[in-house]
C-alpha cells in the first residue's frame, strides 16, 4: 500500500512537473534548465542505488533467455544505429548546425509541431520522465 | 521523389520498424523477448544503466529543450 501511495504521489509530482515544464518555450535556458533537473536527479539516482534484489532487473535470469535476449539486444542496437545514422545524415546536410533545412529534416524537425508547445508538449513532457522512472525505479 | 521526401520515408521505416520490434517480442515471436525485459536485463549493470540514461537525458535535450 505504502508503495502504491509512493507511486501515485511521485506520477501527480511528476505529471504537475511536466505541465510546468511543457509552458517553458524551447530553444531557452530556462527549457534547458527543465530538462537538467530531472536527468541530473535520475542520474544520481542511477550510480547511488541498485534495482533491488527480486526486481523484475534482477530477475532477468540470462541462462534460459541469453541466446534470445543478445537476439533481441543486436537487433535493437541496429535499429538504434540506423536510426543515429539517418538522423546524423539529415543533420549533417542542413546549411549549418542551429539551421534547419526543409529539404533534410531531422526528426525533431519533423516533431516539432508536435513537440513544441499544446498538448504534444506535455505528453512529450510526460514520456521523457517515464523513461527515466523506469529505468532507475527499484 | 525529392530528398525530403527520402529523409522522410527513412524515418517512417524506422517507425515501422520499432513498431514490428516491440510487437515481435511481445508476442515472443522472431526469437526476441519484449523491450521491457531488455530494459530491465540492461539496467542491472551499472555501465548500462548509464548508458541508457545518458542517452535518455540527450533525448530530453534535443527534443524538449533544444
Amino acid at each position: 500500500m505504502g508503495s502504491r501511495v509512493r507511486r501515485g504521489t511521485l506520477a501527480v509530482a511528476a505529471a504537475l512537473y511536466a505541465a510546468a515544464a511543457s509552458l517553458i518555450p524551447p530553444l531557452t535556458g530556462a527549457a534547458t534548465a527543465a530538462v537538467a533537473v530531472p536527468a541530473t536527479a535520475v542520474l544520481v539516482l542511477a550510480i547511488r542505488r541498485r534495482p533491488r534484489a527480486g526486481s523484475r532487473a534482477h530477475r532477468t535470469d540470462p541462462s534460459p533467455t541469453g541466446p534470445r535476449l543478445r537476439r533481441t539486444a543486436a537487433a535493437w542496437a541496429l535499429l538504434v544505429l540506423f536510426g543515429g545514422a539517418w538522423e546524423l545524415a539529415a543533420w549533417l546536410r542542413q546549411p549549418a548546425y542551429h539551421v534547419a533545412s526543409p529539404d533534410h529534416p531531422t526528426l525533431s524537425l519533423l516533431l516539432d509541431p508536435v513537440t513544441g508547445s499544446g498538448p504534444g508538449r506535455f505528453a512529450a513532457w510526460c514520456a521523457w520522465l517515464y523513461g527515466g522512472w523506469r529505468v532507475v525505479r527499484r | 521523389m525529392t530528398t525530403r521526401d527520402l529523409t522522410i520515408a527513412g524515418f517512417a521505416v524506422l517507425a515501422i520498424l520499432t513498431a514490428a520490434l516491440t510487437l515481435a517480442g511481445r508476442r515472443g515471436r522472431l526469437g526476441l523477448v519484449p523491450p521491457g525485459e531488455l530494459v530491465d536485463a540492461l539496467r542491472s549493470l551499472l555501465p548500462t544503466r548509464l548508458a541508457i540514461l545518458l542517452g535518455w537525458a540527450w533525448l530530453g535535450w534535443h527534443f524538449l529543450a533544444r
